[in-house]
């Protein structure tokens, strides 16, 4: 053998191979020749004029390409690339230094980078969920202005009722407004507001079935006459206004709103790519909104206990009612709570439970105040079809 | 005339003529460079682009995406692009030199943040003001207009965007692709030719083709060099109305078949009078459910013959420095492809549908009806539909990359020639500082973020 593909190695490796040369300069394609000096590799024009001298580690193996050719990335410019075609002159430079791609210990670098992205993406996704998420929406939330939130409570109250009651043949509901029901919810809202409840407190009974209530922006509560066919106590109906009320001190409802936009732009951001990435998407919203749901009603049930007892009412009515709602919902919702946005109600009595006094505490309202407020709605006779807390018609109801 | 691939060296042709030429494999016993040397060989008129990938690289790649995207629920999508892109770029060679892409997917994912801070910004305020809106109950308030215009406004303002980093990061014998002008003017540019395309019922299409294309290519540089493109609409205007004598019968047969599914639900809930032919067509719905379904597939295939006759005109138009395009692409196998990627998103599609039918009662129904679902537990049934989803979105993004891209780019790059080629070494660097740092934020925040 002569020539430069003649200084062979016992391994087949070539210590000299000829070369084309792009210097990332110019598209000027330079045939060159190359020898490997030790663990130098020198690169000479095709007349033998040294161009370069560069450390064989400090080059890199291009992946693909022509299977004939080797593209080699030369450090100090991003685009200078020297391509070889003797497969024994890369051997030489991987012997020399040059890292090999193919490698076991090279694999396993790669793999362990890759599972240590993918956990790292993994833990920063929870953390956004844990503690960002919740952040971002308690600051933007406090910036919005007070006429906004209650403009929007208008609008989203509309839908909100609508969504409730959504049956076919549903009357359109109406707000309950019997002047002694009102009167026994204004004391109601009154005595929760002089137990350190948010202010401006403003309750708004629905006459719809579902045995429900929501707390919307503007300080405003919305209770569906269902949950007040549903309450057999007034420390109970106490309970689950207290509980809204801690919503609204949370100012939860723009808090959510604003989650729930995050989510939802998850959702659109996690749809960048056709490749099945929708379905990540939204496995993605999913965990934030139940999280985020969750723990708020936590917050609200804990709220609730301590302006219960503030007031000097009891907190136990309010959890014996959470425990009808487990029993009501049976197995079923312990099994599903982890997909929902509210927890376990039977979980939620135990929180409340834990957290209440042994203090037994006066009735929040006078029996009849009570009956009265049951009453507000003043329509138990037009036959109006009752709902349990999950949509399930109370029999006997109608 | 030196044939194949430059960097192969199997060509005889001397170190000195000017033209880079490594020494051959040992084992293809070519003389040694020394004995290489003579007369150099007349200039290559033309030369051909090739591509090299395999399958199996292909799919090992889409295997470690799916899983990435699994794990980080959708934020390993920048990386699972850039592999992609790398391995689908870094296969093609052109002239007989490899052509290679170097992007990262931090880049991506750098402006993916930002873009996103941006856009959930300002769809947050518009957001609040559509909620607080009086209209907001009823039918489309002024602010969701807005959303929706911002939207489709941003569209080719992202487009351009995401071009100018990409072409920035695509190199070829040392230098790369780039591309200047205002994403803005080209926004507008294409705005107007949109809504020219709307009004004239898609006649204007070619127009519009053209328009952005020179705009898109005129602004479009390799090194300091800027690219040509003599493009006209007149020699598209023919086979665009042969696409439309079949796509526009097609939309209205797929509308009719929309409408009488239409009319069917209607028909259920409100006291909508129904003539004696509507009755039919209501009659007909899966008849022409099936026949719609036949006349998207037919539009699809005029369509793509279009677009392949387009881009073979457009390359016949376009040139840089002393090179010159030239491909023959032919529409059977492209359309064979796009029909194969049709018929496997179809049962995708399918699939997901019933995916859907089948959980949505579990997350929404009352509590009693998920315990009738076969005494399965409600974990497994996630886990179930969650390994499910896995599954068939691996076998859609296999099928992507597969179908269409992999055989088409395959496809363009064995029938596409370049002449004049070797006059593009006299071609210079732009200078640095000219490469963005980060790239397709909004593209991919608007959900255009393609490969």
């Amino acid at each position: 053998m002569t020539g430069e593909n003649a200084a062979r190695q016992s391994n087949g490796a070539v210590r000299r191979a000829g070369g084309t040369l792009f210097d990332g300069q110019s598209a000027e394609a330079q045939p060159v020749r190359v020898a490997l000096d030790g663990r130098q590799l020198r690169v000479m024009s095709a007349q033998g004029e040294p161009i370069l001298s560069l450390l064989s580690a400090d080059i890199r193996l291009v992946p693909g390409g022509p299977p004939d050719t080797q593209r080699l990335r030369l450090p100090g410019s991003p685009e200078a690339r020297l391509l070889i075609g003797t497969p024994g002159f890369i051997r030489a430079l991987h012997d020399a230094g040059m890292p090999r791609p193919g490698s076991a210990v090279d694999r396993m670098k790669r793999l362990t980078l890759f599972v240590l992205a993918l956990l790292s993406g993994f833990g920063a996704i929870f953390a956004l969920a844990e503690r960002g998420v919740p952040l971002i929406a308690t600051g933007v939330a406090a910036l919005v202005p007070e006429t906004m939130e209650t403009r929007i409570s208008a609008n989203i109250r509309g839908q909100l009722v609508r969504t409730a009651v959504a049956s076919p043949g549903a009357v359109p509901p109406r707000a309950c407004t019997a002047p002694a029901g009102s009167a026994a919810l204004a004391k109601l809202a009154r005595q929760i507001e002089a137990a350190g409840g948010p202010k401006g407190l403003k309750i708004t009974v629905i006459d719809a079935a579902l045995a429900n209530a929501f707390a919307l922006p503007g300080n405003e509560v919305i209770v569906f006459a269902g949950m007040l066919d549903l309450v057999q106590s007034p420390g109970e109906l106490a309970g689950v206004v207290a509980h809204e009320a801690g919503h609204v001190a949370f100012d939860h409802p723009m808090r959510l709103m604003f989650a729930a936009g995050t989510r939802q732009l998850w959702q659109v951001f996690g749809m960048g790519s056709v490749e099945g990435t929708p379905v990540y998407g939204q496995v993605a919203s999913a965990l934030l909104d139940t999280r985020h749901s969750r723990r708020a009603e936590y917050q609200a049930d804990a709220y609730a206990v301590s302006v219960l007892e503030e007031a000097g009412w009891s907190a136990e009515p309010f959890a014996l009612l959470l425990r009808r709602f487990a029993a009501a919902a049976g197995d079923a919702e312990a099994q599903r709570s982890w997909i929902q946005s509210h927890p376990a109600s039977a979980l939620r009595a135990d929180g409340v439970l834990a957290l209440a006094s042994d203090r037994p505490g006066a009735p929040p309202l006078e029996t009849i105040e009570f009956l009265a407020l049951k009453n507000i709605c003043n329509s138990p006779e037009k036959g109006r079809l009752r709902l349990d807390p999950l949509g399930r018609p109370i029999e006997g109801s109608r | 005339m030196r044939q194949g691939n430059a960097v192969t060296g199997r060509e005889t042709i001397g170190l000195d003529e000017g033209w880079g030429v490594p020494a051959p494999p040992p084992e293809a016993a070519a003389p040694a460079p020394e004995e290489r040397k003579g007369p150099p060989p007349a200039r290559r008129a033309s030369a051909a682009a090739a591509f090299h990938g395999d399958l199996k690289t292909l799919a090992g790649h889409v295997t470690l995406n799916t899983l990435g995207n699994l794990v980080t629920l959708g934020l390993y999508r920048f990386w699972a692009r850039t592999r992609l892109r790398t391995y689908f770029v870094n296969n093609i060679s052109l002239a007989g030199y490899p052509v290679e892409y170097l992007g990262r997917g931090t880049e991506l994912f750098g402006a993916f943040l930002i873009a996103a801070f941006l856009v959930s910004a300002g769809v947050g305020i518009l957001t609040l003001l559509v909620l607080q809106d009086t209209g907001a109950a009823g039918g489309l308030s002024g602010y969701q207009m807005m959303l929706g215009v911002a939207f489709v406004l941003l569209i080719p303002i992202a487009h351009y965007r995401a071009r100018y980093y990409r072409l920035s990061r695509i190199s070829w014998r040392g230098l790369s692709l780039a591309q200047d002008g205002a994403a803005l003017i080209y926004a507008v540019r294409a705005w107007v030719m949109w809504l020219a395309v709307i009004l004239s019922l898609g006649v204007f299409y070619p127009q519009m083709r053209v328009a952005l294309a020179r705009y898109r290519w005129t602004h479009t540089l390799y090194g300091a060099a800027r690219f040509h493109f003599e493009a006209e609409a007149k020699p598209l205007v023919g086979p665009w109305l042969g696409a439309m004598a079949v796509i526009l019968p097609a939309v209205l047969v797929m509308l009719t078949a929309i409408l009488a599914f239409a009319w069917e639900a209607a028909s259920k809930t409100t006291a909508l009078t129904i003539t004696p032919m509507v009755r039919e067509l209501i009659d007909l719905r899966f008849g022409l459910a099936a026949l719609a379904f036949g006349a998207a597939w037919l539009a699809l295939m005029a369509y793509i013959r279009y677009r392949v006759f387009e881009f073979r005109y457009f390359l016949s138009v376009l040139s840089v420095g002393s090179a010159r395009f030239e491909s023959r692409l032919p529409a059977g196998p492209v359309m064979a492809a796009w029909s194969t990627f049709a018929l496997v998103m179809f049962i995708y599609f399918g699939l997901i549908s019933l995916l859907a039918a089948f959980t949505q009662p579990l997350l929404a129904a009352p509590t009693a009806e998920i315990l009738k679902v076969g005494g399965w537990s409600l974990v497994a049934i996630m886990a179930a539909v969650l390994f499910a989803s896995l599954g068939i979105a691996f076998v859609a993004a296999l099928t992507l990359n597969l179908f269409p891209r992999f055989v088409v780019l395959r496809h363009v790059c064995t029938t596409l020639t370049v002449q004049g080629a070797d006059g593009l070494a006299a071609i210079q660097a732009r200078r640095a500082g000219d490469r963005p740092d980060f790239g397709e934020g909004l593209a991919d925040t608007l959900g255009l973020g393609r490969i």
